[in-house]
């Protein structure tokens, strides 16, 4: 409860169940895993470069 | 443009002849002198009118190299009249540069120089002019070339043929971890381009289209519900709803730590945020990395015109 104090307010009432939810559903995320081709494809030019 | 005189519809008819016959050297040779005598003429109108009949009608007989040539020169006849950047001129550019097939090695340098060209049309604009973009777009999509033509669709404006595709590419090259993880990336990239009209749009179609997203908003993937709010905030324009939802979402936002950076290049686009400075943040790094990805500035990029550097550094 003591996290999600005050954040309320600052965002459209309607839009705090679906936030309280992914809060939720980020928690039971799987973490990540390796990015295809294609994603990395997108990638700016000079990051590519980065992550090799 | 003034409409060509009598003597140069005669000698189209005349070439056009010679190329039907398959004389196509010969054609090509001829087209070249007119061209460089109406040139030095200052018969701008004329060598242009000369120049694209004769390159259509080259690839028109799959004769891809001498088209290309000729697809050069009219680029070359455009910068040297000071010819607008408008519809009808793009279209006759693009029209002769998307019938060369992609294996034909000219292909590049037509494509380079058109865009180099189409950036006389505004200034603001250093990789080209959207209409430009739009066409290779579509023609390299339909080639399933997505890669090249997702960069050419975030340069145009539009989000939906962006949008179309995205679906088609992440379905049939994607990992299913990475439905919205596509989307995402496309909207960011759009929203530091300041492209907020194509980042929605991209944004509506493609969580309509894709089979695997289930109808929405709210949808049951976070990172889709943080895209549509944060959307929502930029109309707004309030910098608190959106710092909060930067923060709520963290970790959908990890999932590619490029994410972070597209945010804060946002904050400053569209929030008036300071642009991150100090030793913890190494904006320098990230700055330049903009810079390569927004396609110009830093000179490495500039004036290749296409996706050409990312591909490179794929091997």
């Amino acid at each position: 409860a003591m996290e999600t104090a005050g954040w309320e307010a600052a965002v459209p009432a309607e839009w705090v169940p679906v936030i309280n939810q992914d809060i939720g559903r980020q928690r039971r995320q799987a973490p990540q895993g390796g990015l295809s081709d294609a994603y990395l494809a997108g990638m700016p030019p000079k990051r590519m470069k980065l992550t090799q | 443009m003034a409409a060509p005189g009598r003597g140069t519809s005669r000698v189209l008819l005349k070439l056009k002849r010679n190329v039907e016959e398959g004389n196509y050297y010969e054609a090509h040779q001829m087209y070249r002198t007119l061209y460089h005598r109406y040139m030095a003429q200052k018969k701008h109108a004329e060598a242009i009118e000369l120049i694209y009949s004769g390159a259509s009608l080259l690839l028109s007989h799959n004769q891809y190299t001498s088209g290309a040539d000729l697809c050069l020169l009219l680029v070359e006849a455009f910068n040297t009249s000071d010819t607008p950047v408008d519809t009808e001129n793009i279209d006759k550019v693009a029209n002769l540069v998307c019938t060369i097939p992609a294996e034909v090695p000219e292909r590049g340098k037509c494509i380079n120089s058109a865009l180099q060209w189409s950036k006389a049309s505004n200034q603001a604009i250093k990789t080209g002019d959207p209409e430009l973009h739009q066409r290779l777009a579509v023609t390299l999509w339909k080639e399933k070339n997505y890669m090249e033509a997702r960069y050419h669709f975030l340069h145009s404006y539009d989000g939906e043929g962006c949008a179309s595709m995205l679906v088609e590419y992440q379905v049939t090259n994607g990992y299913p971890s990475e439905v919205d993880m596509f989307v995402a990336q496309a909207v960011f990239q759009y929203l530091c381009l300041k492209n907020k009209a194509c980042a929605s749009l991209t944004f509506h179609i493609y969580t309509e289209k894709h089979p695997a997203i289930e109808s929405g908003p709210p949808f049951i993937l976070p990172l889709l519900n943080f895209l549509w709010f944060m959307l929502t905030a930029i109309e707004g324009g309030k910098l608190t709803t959106f710092t909060v939802l930067c923060e709520r979402y963290q970790p959908s936002l990890k999932r590619d730590p490029v994410y972070l950076e597209y945010l804060d290049r946002i904050g400053q686009l569209f929030f008036g945020l300071p642009p991150p400075a100090g030793p913890t943040t190494g904006g320098g790094m990230l700055d330049n990395l903009l810079r390569g990805f927004l396609g110009g500035e830093t000179g490495h990029d500039e004036g290749t015109g296409s996706s050409r550097p990312a591909e490179e550094e794929l091997d």
